[in-house]
């Protein structure tokens, strides 16, 4: 069969904070229209991935995106003014809505802003645009005009996700998405990803340390184990035949 | 429909091996060992031996859910032999979506899926257009007996036997060239398996071949061309 362009790939990337290994030989691709899940323990080095994936971390290794223009280029080594241009291709969902959100602006106006700083000034465009993204994020439209301080934590989460949708991004990290969301919230927010993943074939890169929430909407999943990949499969081999002990034990301790 | 699969070899198994590691227990489970057959288009081979002889295990292990540790298994497609055993994920992903069907012992309902979506869905993946993948679906569902208001409910609420008929047409929705089936029959209602038999029957005649485990071989009769024993096999093989 013929080889598979991934859409990013991650080529034995480390990094380290002082003597002490955060990330060790991490290569990872993603592919496109697919969803990749990060499974770890805390302090595995799940977050420290994202912010490299997102090109906020520094780190040795490569970092390609086969995109016209990218190609051949490691964005670990890009320049700092070089960076935006490359993040313009992914957007970030963040387990505390107020990392990404201003909590006291309207909805609204947090989704138009990533239109506002690529240069759009037309208010029509800005507000149909962003509209359009709320509603394919599921948020109730009446409550477009409130800010996410008056929101609950499962519509803050659709705002951060409009917010990654209105930049029409070819990935989509999510750190946690769903982690303090009650069982009902976080089950309709897993239903909005599945959808999008469907609807608009976006390629989707979940963190999450609960296996029962990336079982739901992965296609493959890499386990992080003390900064190295120790596992990754298909989804359902690395449930029903985990062969690392961590795996092992996280899928045994599953509920 | 692609025509490609009526005739001739479709899966040859050589020596394939399942061995789990349990490293809390440190210990290693033998699922099975050895096992050999090949299949041609509309055959179907029924697997037999006892509990933990390893039935489910094999099916699992042809469908990747399960890493073989040897052995390999051929699978003939249209851009040529593929080996089970050795493909990457990637690729098993689109082999299962195009070439081979598989039924478990139970369906792990996705949680807010209705029965309607589940069934439709393979159907979608083959470039059928939702109006039409949903109007099949419900009509394979009803096929088997599923009450028509369970069509926009969520499985996740119903009984076994309606669990298991939304499992099976989701399978036999897409006439697969390989369909693997792990006791389908146990939790169903008389006329389910008997609508179950007949569109085995017509998915043999279009050629698609078929591995099945079934306890019970009325639910079965007239469709089973050969039988391959695992607990025989384990044993010569631990003689040898």
């Amino acid at each position: 069969m013929a080889e598979e362009t991934p859409l990013l790939e991650l080529v034995k990337v480390c990094k380290a904070y002082g003597d002490r290994w955060a990330l060790k030989n991490v290569s990872l691709k993603l592919y496109p229209q697919e969803v990749l899940g990060v499974v770890g323990a805390s302090g595995s080095g799940k977050t420290t991935l994202l912010k490299i994936l997102y090109l906020q971390e520094t780190a040795q290794g490569e970092y390609r995106l086969n995109v016209p223009g990218w190609e051949g280029r490691n964005l670990l080594l890009l320049s700092r003014y070089e960076q935006p241009a490359a993040r313009h291709y992914l957007a970030m969902v963040y387990q505390d809505a107020a990392q990404a959100l201003r909590m006291g602006f309207a909805a609204l106006t947090n989704v138009a802003e990533p239109l506002v700083l690529r240069g759009e000034r037309r208010f029509g465009v800005l507000e149909a645009e962003a509209q359009e993204a709320l509603e394919r994020a599921d948020f109730p439209l009446e409550r477009a005009g409130d800010p996410p301080a008056s929101l609950s934590g499962g519509e803050r989460q659709r705002v951060q996700i409009a917010k990654a949708l209105v930049q029409k991004p070819l990935a989509v990290l999510l750190d946690e998405p769903t982690t303090g969301l009650d069982l009902l919230v976080q089950a309709t927010f897993l239903d909005t990803l599945r959808r999008l993943k469907r609807q608009l074939g976006m390629s989707l890169i979940l963190v999450s340390h609960d296996l029962s929430v990336v079982r739901a909407v992965a296609d493959r999943i890499v386990v992080l184990y003390q900064g190295e990949v120790v596992e990754e499969g298909l989804a359902d081999q690395v449930l029903e035949d985990p062969r690392h002990p961590f795996t092992q034990d996280l899928v045994a301790a599953r509920l | 429909m692609p025509q490609d699969f009526r005739k001739g070899k479709v899966l040859q198994v050589v020596n394939l091996e399942k061995r789990f590691f349990l490293h809390r227990l440190g210990r290693e489970v033998l699922a099975f060992q050895q096992v050999s057959f090949s299949l041609q288009a509309g055959e179907f081979l029924l697997l037999e031996g006892p509990n933990g002889s390893g039935k489910s295990s094999l099916l699992r292990t042809l469908y990747r859910s399960y890493w073989p540790t040897a052995g390999q298994a051929l699978l003939q497609t249209p851009l040529g032999t593929v080996d089970l055993a050795r493909l990457g994920d990637r690729e098993v992903l689109a082999i299962r979506r195009e070439r081979i069907g598989y039924v478990s012992q139970f369906l792990d309902p996705r949680p807010r899926t209705t029965a309607l979506e589940l069934v439709a869905e393979p159907l979608l993946w083959q470039g059928v257009a939702e109006n039409q993948a949903r109007h099949r679906a419900a009509e394979l569902l009803l096929e088997l007996g599923l009450k028509p208001e369970l069509l926009e409910t969520f499985p996740t609420s119903f009984s076994g036997g309606e669990k298991q008929k939304v499992n099976l047409a989701r399978s036999l929705i897409h006439p697969y060239p390989l369909l693997l089936l792990d006791e389908p029959t146990a939790s169903l209602d008389t006329a389910a398996k008997l609508a179950l038999r007949e569109r085995l029957r017509a998915l043999k005649q279009q050629g698609t071949a078929i591995i099945g485990v079934f306890h019970s071989l009325d639910d079965v009769s007239g469709l089973v061309d050969k039988t391959y024993s695992l607990e025989v096999r384990a044993n010569v093989a631990s003689r040898a």
